[in-house]
């Protein structure tokens, strides 16, 4: 059955059930849809109060952060955006955010993906270590091994050397090896769940492991390869400590560590501070609301299953 | 199928490219950091052969102990939080929402997603007490309950259950679509003759859907384990680790020890010490998974 059927069924499933309890309305859901709508409130409203703070002068911010800045009224202001562009180079940081990211991610799918399809699909001695290694590593925090992984990239010439693409590069690798372990074990479950009788007939018919991998598993996989890979530009856009700790020149700062610096000088300028979290989130904001069906499918078809 | 099970030239292929990364920017760093261990001082200032001292002053050390404990905690109830409310959130969107069930899904999601730092900032101001009232604290005054407006997190009694939930929040919608990913796959048919059984709600959960969630909770732990015994960027973007040690995390306090105190060997240590741990987390883990 292929992902799409997979899929299908489960929302026919779905839908069936629903109209079977359409019918009925207590008192006990109306609660919970009160605290439903109550909660998503909370996940909703810190943003808009951002955003709104942002387009308000810092004094105002101080007096009344409640009220609502409209356009053109004389509470509105766009001074907090001229004053980030001003003191800091986003365009520039925007462009090393995304080289890095869209790298980790690239290399990550395509490594993990190897690996997952070979530990799942082959058996081989160290295989369970090498499984153990896997988890170990994921629980294993980056910046226990920052120093060794730090002097490391030194004797290779990559890190602190001043070059703007070196030093990007230096990011990228212990990026990789922080989200290696979660794509492989995400993958795995995956490609555990796919009935081994396709492949095997392929390889009745002659064909040989490259192409059964090419032509089979990566087209069935592809929700999950998404799921994977959104995860790994997030998670890879979002940390702050690798970044921090091998960018250190002005030409080479991502947007995260744009934010934390900011941050740290605003000090009460919240309008100025407003502005520059509403300037990191939209990057993200974009991503997720183009991709959030992708996402979720992806991890409801049994992409994170263990 | 045997044949190409045992074909060595695919086996390296697929697995070698990973296992060299993983050799070089892993298990490598994790040796020299067990050689660190040995050294006082930092490379180039003050290094040198210590033996096993290092080792000696951990055991001595209250920071280090403090620090335990606070990861320790953290890991305890946010691993709770973040499982618990997630199946709490699926359960609900499976059997109870019918209506709007997409956009709660999406909303609930979303946090997921956000820069750490960038929530850290929200949170700051939501938990904010001066120069004005945040979210949480105009809440309370509105509402009556001004005896419980109070600096949530610059005093060291709440500063921790401040980061804790806040750390809830952010994944718990991680979670909440892995389980309901998981429920869908339980067929209807189950449900419906437990239910044409009599089966209440309560044994419904204990007795049909507990047993056939397993693997999908072993895997949430996981996850979970892994993201809080790292504890370091959101405690950092909200507190800082303060008021005083009240939310400084073992990896917290390796960094001050490494780059701050410049004792890279001392701070060697600790690491080696965050891996033991991560080491025995996965093996108890393990023992769960029966599938592996």
């Amino acid at each position: 059955m292929t992902e799409q059927q997979y899929f299908d069924q489960y929302m026919s499933r779905e839908l069936a059930d629903s109209a079977k309890r359409r019918k009925r309305f207590s008192p006990s859901k109306l609660i919970i849809y009160l605290l439903l709508v109550f909660w998503a409130l909370t996940t909703i409203y810190p943003f808009v109060w951002v955003i709104l703070n942002s387009f308000r002068e810092k004094g105002m911010i101080r007096k009344d952060s409640f009220s609502v800045p409209w356009p053109g009224s004389a509470d509105f202001t766009m001074d907090n955006y001229l004053t980030a562009f001003e003191r800091a180079d986003f365009k520039n940081a925007y462009i090393n955010s995304i080289t890095v990211s869209a790298l980790v991610t690239l290399i990550v799918i395509f490594l993990a993906g190897l690996a997952a399809y070979g530990m799942v699909r082959y058996r081989f001695h160290g295989r369970r270590a090498l499984h153990l290694m896997i988890l170990a590593s994921m629980m294993f925090p980056v910046f226990s091994t920052i120093i060794p992984v730090f002097r490391l990239q030194v004797v290779m010439g990559l890190a602190s050397t001043g070059n703007r693409y070196l030093s990007l590069l230096s990011v990228v690798l212990p990026q990789i090896a922080g989200n290696l372990s979660f794509a492989i074990i995400v993958l795995m479950g995956f490609i555990r769940s796919v009935p081994i009788d396709l492949e095997e007939s392929a390889f009745i018919d002659g064909a040989g492991v490259f192409r059964i991998f090419s032509k089979i598993i990566l087209p069935v996989a592809r929700p999950s390869f998404a799921t994977v890979a959104i995860f790994t530009f997030l998670w890879s856009y979002n940390d702050l400590f690798t970044q921090t700790f091998f960018l250190r020149y002005p030409k080479e700062k991502t947007i995260t560590l744009l934010l934390n610096e900011i941050s740290s000088q605003a000090g009460v300028n919240y309008g100025l501070m407003a502005a520059s979290v509403v300037l990191v989130v939209v990057p993200v904001l974009l991503v997720y609301i183009v991709l959030q069906k992708n996402i979720i499918k992806g991890m409801t078809i049994g992409a994170v299953k263990g | 199928m045997k044949h190409v099970l045992g074909n060595k030239k695919a086996i390296t292929l697929f697995v070698l490219p990973a296992l060299i990364l993983y050799t070089a920017i892993v298990m490598l760093p994790v040796i020299w950091s067990l050689y660190y261990s040995l050294y006082s001082g930092s490379p180039g200032l003050k290094w040198e052969f210590s033996g096993l001292k290092n080792y000696q002053t951990l055991f001595k050390d209250k920071n280090f102990r403090d620090a335990l404990v606070v990861n320790l905690k953290y890991i305890a109830f946010v691993m709770m939080g973040q499982v618990g409310l997630g199946l709490a959130l699926a359960l609900l969107f499976r059997f109870w929402l019918v209506r709007f069930k997409n956009i709660v899904r999406t909303l609930v999601f979303f946090p997921v997603v956000l820069p750490t730092v960038a929530v850290g900032q929200l949170f700051a101001k939501i938990y904010e007490i001066q120069p004005n009232y945040g979210l949480l604290n105009s809440l309370l005054d509105n509402i009556g309950l001004s005896q419980f407006v109070q600096p949530w997190i610059g005093q060291a009694s709440t500063a921790l259950a401040s980061l804790i939930v806040m750390d809830i929040w952010v994944a718990m919608g991680f979670y909440a679509v892995i389980f309901y990913g998981a429920l869908l796959d339980i067929p209807s048919d189950i449900i419906e003759a437990a239910r044409i059984d009599g089966c209440s709600a309560w044994s419904m959960f204990t007795r049909v859907l507990s047993p056939l969630l397993r693997p999908v909770t072993i895997t949430s732990l996981v996850f979970s384990f892994t993201g809080t015994v790292k504890m370091f960027e959101s405690a950092l973007a909200l507190t800082k680790g303060g008021p005083g040690n009240a939310t400084k995390s073992l990896s917290m306090y390796m960094y001050n020890v490494s780059f701050s105190y410049s004792k890279v060997g001392y701070g060697s240590v600790i690491a080696v010490f965050i891996f033991l741990l991560c080491v025995f987390g996965s093996r108890i883990i393990h023992k769960f998974d029966k599938q592996i």
